[in-house]
């Protein structure tokens, strides 16, 4: 048999009309210019490339993954530079009121550790806005080191290990990186994992520390030069004993 | 109709097919998830680039091969194949292979497979990719997509020959 002809036969694709290979003639059932040798080589190609087909169409999907896309994809609508005039001078003067009042408050913010968990619960209370939404601890551990932030590397309490994984997000905190770690609690809550590097909390304690901050449960402790806070809406008790094991 | 719901759209038509698509490159959820997410993302910010909406799909499996490429540098040049070294016998199938053709055995194999051909070939089989289509995403000339496309299903072939008679062997092994 010509070896292009063979080449050919062995591409058959007969499981849909569309993608039929245009130079491999007719249906293996055929006997028309086909010597049976080219018959057998498209049958047994047709049957093993459809069994390969099926079963690459068999990767189950991860159903979680169309919301995945969609939070992170978030479409911004372009509009002309001339309709916008006006409302980029209005933006540009809120902005710089802004920053002027962020610029004065961060002057005054509480600049020890109390500050930092006191900033770090306000944003798990109020926004709660994950920068990555993946079941995949490690997906979440490469992110955060991708864009600078502490993570856990290897290390995590053995309440927290195995745990269902919700995402992560890149923070900071008084310009310092901080990394945020989101593990889904039995009851349905969410559990924050804020991760910073100890140096950049003054005054933080070694030893570990359960309080109750606001609304949320929180407990603190230190490993490989970084402080970890947990945080999250469960009793007090289950917190510590999750950070503690 | 808002982008939105366009996008949402887009998203349900070919997210499963990309995402097949990177985890027959990948074998790891999370990398493929990751892939698919970056190209729907790249989409959101430069999709409307594309006048004709027939290169939508092309666009998609383009971006995501390119992504892909990207995260693995260390993969070689593709060197230019000579049909004349290719092999010019099949192996032959034994027919308790066909039964044996699962995910988990193509998906070994297909990492197997030289570099060069893995792409071709997991467009080839996943959904219905026209040859001059997957040239189109892969970048390189008809002629070579359909000789890395045979050579591949040759190996896959042998490699799928070898993983069911090691199987066989140990299952006659363990009575």
């Amino acid at each position: 048999m010509d070896k292009n002809r063979r080449d050919e036969l062995v591409r058959t694709r007969e499981w849909s009309e569309r993608v039929q290979d245009a130079n491999a003639a007719g249906p293996a059932s055929s006997n028309e210019d086909s010597s049976p040798e080219e018959q057998l080589v498209r049958r047994e190609s047709a049957e093993f490339n459809a069994r390969v087909h099926h079963a690459l169409a068999e990767i189950p999907v991860p159903p979680n993954l169309r919301e995945q896309i969609l939070a992170r994809s978030k479409i911004v609508p372009v509009r002309s530079w001339g309709q916008q005039k006006h409302l980029l001078a209005m933006a540009a003067a809120l902005a710089l009121v802004a920053t002027l009042s962020f610029a004065w408050l961060r002057q005054q913010e509480d600049k020890s550790f109390a500050g930092f968990r006191s900033r770090m619960v306000n944003f798990a209370v109020r926004q709660y806005s994950m920068d990555l939404h993946t079941n995949q601890l490690a997906a979440v551990q490469s992110f955060l080191t991708q864009n600078g932030a502490p993570t856990a590397d290897s290390w995590l309490p053995s309440g927290l290990q195995g745990g269902p994984v919700m995402g992560g997000a890149n923070l900071s905190w008084q310009g310092k990186p901080v990394g945020m770690i989101c593990f889904r609690h039995h009851t349905g809550k969410t559990l924050y994992m804020f991760i910073i590097n100890s140096a950049d909390v003054p005054g933080v304690t070694p030893r570990f520390n359960a309080a109750s901050e606001k609304t949320l449960a929180t407990a603190t402790w230190q490993h490989g030069g970084k402080t970890f806070l947990l945080a999250g809406d469960v009793p007090l008790q289950e917190l510590e004993s999750l950070a503690k094991s | 109709m808002s982008q939105e719901t366009d996008f949402e759209k887009l998203v349900d038509l070919y997210y499963p097919s990309l995402y097949r698509f990177a985890f027959s490159l990948t074998r790891q959820e999370s990398e493929a998830c990751d892939l698919t997410q970056e190209t729907f993302l790249i989409w959101a910010k430069k999709g409307h680039t594309v006048r004709d909406e027939t290169k939508v799909k092309s666009w998609l499996f383009t971006t995501l091969h390119r992504e892909y490429l990207q995260k693995h540098r260390r993969r070689v040049r593709f060197p230019q194949v000579e049909l004349e070294d290719a092999e010019t016998e099949l192996p032959e199938i034994a027919p308790v292979t066909m039964g044996n053709i699962d995910r988990y055995n193509v998906l070994n194999a297909l990492s197997q497979l030289d570099e060069n051909f893995q792409a071709a070939i997991a467009l080839f089989y996943l959904e219905d990719h026209t040859y001059p289509e997957i040239a189109e995403i892969l970048q390189i000339p008809l002629g070579t997509v359909k000789s890395r496309i045979s050579r591949g299903i040759v190996q896959l072939q042998a490699l799928l020959s070898d993983r069911v008679t090691a199987s066989i062997e140990r299952e006659v092994a363990r009575g």
